[in-house]
């Protein structure tokens, strides 16, 4: 009987077989050559960011409810310019102001921005420097209690740190970035006194709860009273309230 | 067909396979990054999102085509010779998955005090609720089989496990899909800008269980047949001596599950158990090739006389008597030993 239509793999292959694999070879790698175009074609959709330029400032160190530097306002940053500040990989920078409390600093880091998001990132000891200057401080001013919608991300990764570093699939990123220190951020739905982005804190005004770990990454309003430091907005949340969506 | 075990018993058809899969694969995964990595600055995400998305996305579409292969197969012939090398597909596609998770661990769950392990199991941990569910773990978890799958595709393993354990064992592999999906309906489908997956994915699952479905309604059709056949007492009439093609055969449903394979060889008729003893293979879609019944998936061969496979090969099927009764075949639906010789039933072709 004629093989030419039954293959048997062991055997060699009748040629009008050969010339079914090669067309069906072909078929493979161009459905899957036009699938790659298709899915990799995604666009981020989350605005440039950039990641690496070294940034100098000195300014008053603010370690609740994360470690922020408060620098003195000038023509661009007319309330002064408020900087998260974060540690190398997903870790924050408390170990590095410990007895910088109130106090006037030297930072010589790495900036991360995405939009009106920075992080100055400090990795040793020496990057931020107490300054013998005379300072009054930074006053916080209330703007009351607000609702606010918006979306929890980590101030890091949101920033440009990793790319998008927000939406569902970075949670457990997110989560292990708060969870080593960093500062956890609401991304607001809309402004919300010009700023789209406000940092979290506890109602006493200390670092987050452990509980923002379930908030993380899905759309979320949350309460509580915002609080503006420097040209920053925090939002000294009430825990408790919080919706998700 | 080998007695020896070897890492793999390469031939001229297993090469083309592979080397046409991986240059499927390569191509995938070469456009997928230089298209991705080609985006606008402002569009473009980052090295390492880009690797584990088009590891991850290649893993789902390899999947995918693997579990299409099985139905296509029966419901259409010419797809048998892919599924001859289909366990090379899913070692394949377990190397594909595994680089997506290296990227991901090594991306999201690394530069942390906490053990990236550690964290990927622990860092998420909001169960109750489908958005924001740690969607990571529904793929450790088919990770974990398809690891498992791979590391027992060998013949080895079928041997060992017997054929029915090690096929209970591999359709785990729908477990696994189902996890897949769920992985990508609870991560990367939940991104609203990967527009193209909310296509695929879809696409990719419903063709899944379309073609399942297809063959499923096909082999109820046989089912009908054997109920039929059920109905009779002693020997069942399966039809014309003249209606069996030369080295081909015709299949008779049983009550039981099983079926039975009715192959001409020249002037003789015989019958042997349907299902290959290798996978089950459905040896009456196969031919006899050199005087053997030989199985359409893997080419293992069988004696149509005794259901023994030739030496040194110690396989060994049921055979079944047959008879003649006014030019029909009669077949007894009790099955013999396997192994047991009966004579051929002398029925010339029609000229």
């Amino acid at each position: 009987m004629s093989r030419s239509d039954f293959f048997v793999g062991y055997l060699p292959a009748s040629r009008a077989l050969r010339r079914t694999a090669v067309i069906g070879a072909l078929t493979l790698c161009g459905a899957f050559a036009a699938l790659a175009i298709a899915l990799g074609r995604t666009p981020a959709d989350i605005g440039p960011s950039d990641y690496g330029d070294d940034i100098a400032a000195t300014g008053v160190f603010v370690a609740q409810p994360y470690p922020l530097l408060v620098t003195p306002p000038d023509a661009a940053h007319p309330r002064g310019r408020t900087l998260l500040l974060g540690g190398e990989g997903k870790r924050g920078a408390q170990d590095f102001g410990r007895d910088l409390e109130g106090r006037v600093a030297r930072l010589a880091g790495i900036l991360v921005r995405r939009g009106e998001i920075e992080m100055a990132l400090v990795s040793a000891a020496d990057q931020l420097q107490r300054v013998d200057t005379p300072t009054s401080g930074v006053q916080t001013t209330s703007l009351g209690r607000w609702r606010i919608t918006g979306e929890i991300c980590d101030g890091k990764c949101v920033a440009g740190g990793m790319r998008p570093g927000a939406g569902l699939a970075h949670k457990a990123c997110a989560n292990l970035c708060t969870s080593g220190g960093l500062p956890p951020v609401l991304v607001t739905a809309r402004p919300i006194e010009g700023r789209n982005y406000l940092l979290l804190a506890a109602r006493d005004g200390g670092a987050a709860p452990d509980a923002v770990a379930d908030l993380t990454a899905i759309p979320v309003t949350l309460e509580g009273e915002v609080m503006r430091l420097g040209d920053m907005l925090i939002l000294r949340a009430d825990w408790a309230t919080a919706r998700k969506f | 067909m080998s007695v020896a075990y070897t890492p793999v018993g390469w031939n001229a058809n297993k090469i083309f396979y592979d080397v046409a899969l991986g240059l499927a694969v390569a191509a995938y995964l070469w456009i997928f990054m230089a298209v991705a990595e080609g985006m606008a600055p402002g569009a473009r995400f980052d090295d390492a999102t880009i690797e584990m998305r088009a590891y991850g996305s290649c893993a789902f579409l390899m999947l995918s085509a693997i579990l299409c292969i099985g139905p296509l197969a029966r419901l259409d012939t010419r797809f048998l010779p892919v599924l001859y090398n289909r366990r090379h597909f899913g070692v394949m596609t377990c190397f594909v998955a595994i680089m997506h998770a290296r990227h991901v661990i090594a991306w999201y769950f690394a530069f942390s005090p906490v053990d990236p392990y550690v964290a990927l199991l622990s860092s998420n941990t909001s169960f109750a609720r489908l958005a924001g569910f740690p969607f990571e773990l529904l793929g450790v978890a088919a990770l974990l089989v398809l690891t498992l799958l791979a590391a027992t595709s060998h013949d080895f393993w079928l041997n060992f496990l017997t054929p029915p354990r090690w096929k209970a064992l591999h359709m785990s592999i729908y477990a696994a899909y189902a996890c897949v999906v769920a992985h990508v309906s609870l991560g990367a489908l939940l991104t609203p800008q990967w527009q193209a997956m909310h296509v695929v994915m879809p696409a990719c699952a419903l063709t899944v269980v379309a073609l399942h479905l297809a063959a499923a309604a096909r082999q109820a059709r046989l089912d009908r047949t054997a109920t039929m056949a059920n109905e009779a007492v002693g020997w069942i009439d399966v039809g014309e001596a003249s209606g069996i093609a030369d080295g081909r055969a015709i299949i008779v449903p049983l009550s039981d599950a099983e079926s039975v394979a009715i192959f001409r060889n020249g002037d003789a008729l015989g019958a042997i158990a349907n299902a290959c003893r290798h996978q089950n293979g459905p040896l009456g879609e196969g031919r006899i090739i050199d005087g053997c019944v030989t199985c359409p998936w893997h080419g293992f061969q069988y004696r149509l006389e005794d259901g023994c496979a030739p030496p040194p090969y110690t396989e060994k099927l049921a055979t079944y008597n047959l008879r003649s009764a006014n030019g029909w075949i009669q077949l007894d639906p009790r099955p013999n030993p396997p192994g047991t010789r009966v004579e051929p039933l002398h029925a010339p072709a029609r000229p």
